[in-house]
């Protein structure tokens, strides 16, 4: 166990180079001149245009930029955006945004889906396991857009329910963005759990088990859900993954200042530094919600040994 | 068995609430719609704006910035929201018996946010800071006409930057910054202090709208903290207008400001402005409705056609300076013909566009001249811009016009739905294959810039100060800062003549008539052809404000607005 700790948490360091050398690669590769499109429509002095691509290396050949930037990242130092803003800041600014986010949206998908999914699972073929199916695929082939739009007018506008944008009403203003962003999610743990828990129903240790006159709920609950969830925690580990990397579309449509649409805005403008940053952070994530799943399997199942 | 039967039966009551609460919602949705009563304290309104680039003079160009600067800064000239007539206003008086050297005495009383007195000073070290090379600054270019410019700008060999500018014989070095030396000057030799009120300014040739120039944003003074440290000034800037920063602009979020006690000018109605930023304008559009934002000055194309009613009286459409065109490269054949570049031109049917797709609110555009600065003529193109397929059909036939052309556009402002429109004009009027190029804005300027396109193209403008002047010289002068046609070789002389005459003539009849008559040439010669003249469709909360006034930059005039049921 300790050993494929360490092994896994070591593997973090090529990874992070790779990462950050091949965004910095495809950034760079982008056509046109971010400098040029800061100034839009308006003409820019030749001198402006030499300064800038000066002060953030833009005349440099990729290697020679990308040794500034890794030079500068062991000395702690992100960059900065063509604003003159400290790339760090704009993380540190954007990232808890996203995590609180990511953290409502993926409590929202946990707790209903593992229970829709649940009710669904144990009484197949009923009003109730009927309507989770019905439901599900009605949102799952629904675009995040209009769920984000309709829960808008809905809920925000003349319900009033919830604010409709931004996050200035505190914890409040997540709900409804967390609710769109998890709701397809959601639907995914449902019919997922739904599946699993079908399967092992049908199995011989859970025969077994109810034939030593176990109660329902032990059968269920003991021999059950707890193994018929490692296929959910896989999802749900990759889903938070994925939440934490900022989803576009629901930050831009309830003005979410959040890491997901900074890194669109950064690709737009192309803001190599802010880009790489922010992706690679998110690559980071991703490989330790990883590495906790891997952990997790081994408390779910004794059977799986690391 | 019991417990999950519960527990559906909860999950059924649940999934019905739900239900039955959106159903409510959409019939009860009219009355529900009160103003929030926390929001009216002492009159306070918001503004709906996007993430500004820069807060700071020299810097900020895009118009989510410069409303805000509006707030912070008092220009030294004014306009008309309406007429876009010029008058004074930090300034007491501009004037210059040349047209060349002008003296610019500045009012007394005015202060900064800071307690520190307004001075001429703070204008030349302003102007200073932001023409010089170096400090990378986005508005340097409006300070080109300045004596000594040249000299804060070094800038690198043409042929360096693009091997298309090289001469006969010429092999590009390799781009270099080393090889670029520091300019020979920190500030400008035509800018000179003449005491604590008045500065001279010294044009290296006669400009007669140079008055009408500095209410332009990049004209603003700039105080002593901004020196000091031009990034933590950036985050809250320090201004000498009614309002000043209230907190921190909060990147991506809002930026307040509240009323400045000690302003010199006429004191404004509300008390305090919000200016929320939004990502996306249908965002701010359902917050409008939803009565938790007052004005916003975009409405979404996409509920166009349903604005008026939903708003009411606070719907409002107002011209605006934006000049739509379709230009050409004339650097590329066949487009160095005169008549094939008329027959597309005379293949658009302006009226049918804008009426279907800007639901009639933008006007179709026969002259370069807006309608929203003096000298504008309606008609100033003729024939060419009329709608008129068998000539156009005629012309590019008898011109060996190409079987297949491309249309160039970007593909992040909202162009394809009128480019496809015009493209199906043309293929049925002049039976030829139209391609798209349809590019992200970066790389879509940077071919632009770099006399790379290889066929029509969608450009537009919008006026930095209401002069004809600002629609012709940056656009489609020789030199012009903003001219890509490759004009040069088509004959640009002529007009930039005409342009130059107009500039050095002092009285403003006789000035427009010149520049209409470099207007006239420049259709003659037909380097990009007019296609409408946009408006602003603005829209307010009639139960929270009033007096919401769009002028003819497309700005809320921010001192004007009224809160209903605010102390103001």
């Amino acid at each position: 166990m300790g050993r494929y700790f360490i092994r896994r948490v070591l593997e973090v360091i090529p990874v992070f180079f790779g990462a950050t050398f091949l965004i910095f690669a495809m950034v760079f590769a982008l056509p046109g001149d971010p400098v040029r499109a800061l100034a839009g429509e308006k003409p820019l002095s030749p001198s402006v245009l030499n300064a800038f691509r000066e002060e953030y290396h833009l005349n440099d050949p990729l290697i020679v930029q990308y040794g500034h930037y890794i030079g500068g990242l062991v000395q702690g130092d992100f960059g900065q955006t063509f604003q003159g803003e400290p790339v760090i800041d704009i993380m540190k600014e954007k990232f808890p945004i996203t995590a609180k986010l990511a953290f409502f949206a993926f409590l929202f998908e946990a707790i209903l889906g593992i229970l829709a999914g649940l009710l669904a699972g144990l009484r197949r073929g009923s009003f109730v396991d009927n309507l989770v199916l019905v439901s599900t695929i009605t949102v799952v082939s629904v675009p995040v857009f209009v769920l984000g739009f309709l829960a808008q007018l809905l809920l925000g506008a003349q319900l009033k329910w919830f604010p409709i944008a931004g996050i200035q009403n505190g914890t409040k203003s997540y709900f409804l963005p967390a609710m769109v962003l998890g709701s397809l999610s959601l639907c995914y743990v449902a019919r997922l759990l739904r599946t699993s828990l079908g399967e092992n129903l049908r199995a011989d240790y859970v025969r077994t088990a109810t034939a030593k006159g176990l109660s329902r709920l032990r059968v269920v609950g003991r021999h059950t859900l707890r193994n018929s969830l490692i296929p959910v925690i896989t999802f749900l580990a990759v889903d938070l993954g994925f939440l934490m990397g900022g989803a576009i579309v629901t930050e831009t449509i309830f003005n979410m200042p959040g890491i997901g649409r900074e890194v669109f805005l950064a690709v737009r403008g192309q803001e190599g530094a802010l880009v790489v940053g922010i992706v690679t952070a998110g690559v980071l994530i991703f490989m330790f919600a990883n590495l906790l799943v891997d952990l997790l399997y081994a408390v779910l199942d004794p059977r799986i040994r690391l | 068995m019991r417990r999950t039967k519960r527990l559906s039966l909860l999950a059924l009551l649940l999934v019905l609430a739900l239900v039955a609460a959106a159903c409510a919602g959409e019939d009860g949705g009219t009355d529900t719609e009160q103003p929030e009563t926390g929001e009216a304290t002492g009159g306070e309104f918001s503004v709906q704006i996007c993430e500004p680039q820069f807060l700071q003079p020299g810097n900020t160009q895009e118009t989510c910035g410069s409303q805000v600067l509006q707030a912070l800064f008092d220009p030294l000239v004014e306009f008309d929201p309406e007429t876009a007539e010029p008058s004074n206003d930090v300034a007491e008086s501009i004037e210059s018996e040349d047209l060349q050297t002008w003296t610019v005495t500045i009012n007394e009383g005015y202060t900064w946010h800071n307690g520190e007195p307004l001075i001429a000073k703070n204008y030349v070290d302003a102007w200073n800071w932001v023409a010089y090379g170096p400090n990378a600054a986005l508005n340097n270019y409006f300070f080109a006409n300045i004596e000594g410019y040249d000299d804060l700008n070094n800038t690198v060999d043409p042929c360096t930057e693009d091997k298309s500018k090289c001469a006969e014989g010429e092999t590009p070095d390799e781009p270099d910054n080393e090889d670029i030396p520091a300019p020979k000057a920190e500030t400008l030799t035509g800018l000179e202090v003449v005491d604590e009120r008045s500065f001279t300014v010294t044009l290296s040739e006669p400009f007669s709208q140079f008055p009408l120039t500095v209410g332009y944003g990049a004209f603003y003074p700039l105080p002593e903290a901004f020196f000091e440290d031009p990034d933590a000034y950036n985050q809250a800037p320090i201004g000498q207008g009614p309002y000043e920063m209230d907190g921190k602009w909060k990147h991506d979020q809002f930026i307040k400001v509240k009323k400045f006690a000690d302003y010199a000018g006429d004191e404004p109605n509300a008390d305090a402005i919000e200016f929320p930023i939004y990502a996306d304008i249908n965002t701010a559009y359902t917050d409008l409705l939803a009565g938790n934002l007052d004005i916003t000055d975009t409405i979404p194309t996409e509920v166009l056609a349903q604005a008026p009613q939903e708003l009411g009286e606070g719907f409002q459409s107002v011209p605006s300076s934006y000049f739509g065109y379709i230009g050409f490269p004339l650097y590329e054949e066949p487009w160095d013909k005169l008549e094939l570049r008329q027959a597309m031109s005379m293949a658009m049917d302006r009226e049918a566009i804008t009426t279907a797709i800007f639901q009639g609110t933008y006007t179709p555009a026969k002259s370069i001249i807006s309608p929203v600065v003096p000298g504008f003529r309606e008609d100033a193109c003729g024939d060419i811009c009329e709608f008129n397929p068998e000539e156009a059909k005629r012309l590019w036939d008898e011109n060996g016009g190409p079987d297949e052309i491309t249309l160039w556009f970007n593909n992040d402002g909202g162009h394809e739905e009128w480019i496809e429109a015009y493209s199906n004009q043309v293929r049925e009027t002049l039976g030829v294959k139209v391609k798209f190029e349809s590019l992200a804005f970066t790389e879509y300027l940077t071919l632009q810039d770099g006399h790379k396109l290889t066929g029509p193209y969608r450009g537009a403008w919008v006026f930095d100060y209401p002069s004809p002047q600002n629609y012709l010289e940056p656009i489609f002068s020789c030199g012009g800062s903003s001219q890509e046609f490759g004009y040069e070789d088509a004959g640009c002389e002529e007009a930039t003549e005409l342009i130059e005459e107009g500039n050095a003539t002092e009285n403003l009849d006789d000035a427009i008539a010149l520049y209409q008559q470099a207007e006239d040439k420049i259709l003659e010669d037909l380097p990009a052809f007019p296609t409408w003249f946009a408006v602003t469709n603005a829209g307010h909360n009639t139960e929270t404000v009033e007096n919401v006034v769009i002028d003819v930059f497309s700005f809320v005039r921010l001192e004007d607005v009224r809160v209903i049921g605010g102390d103001a």
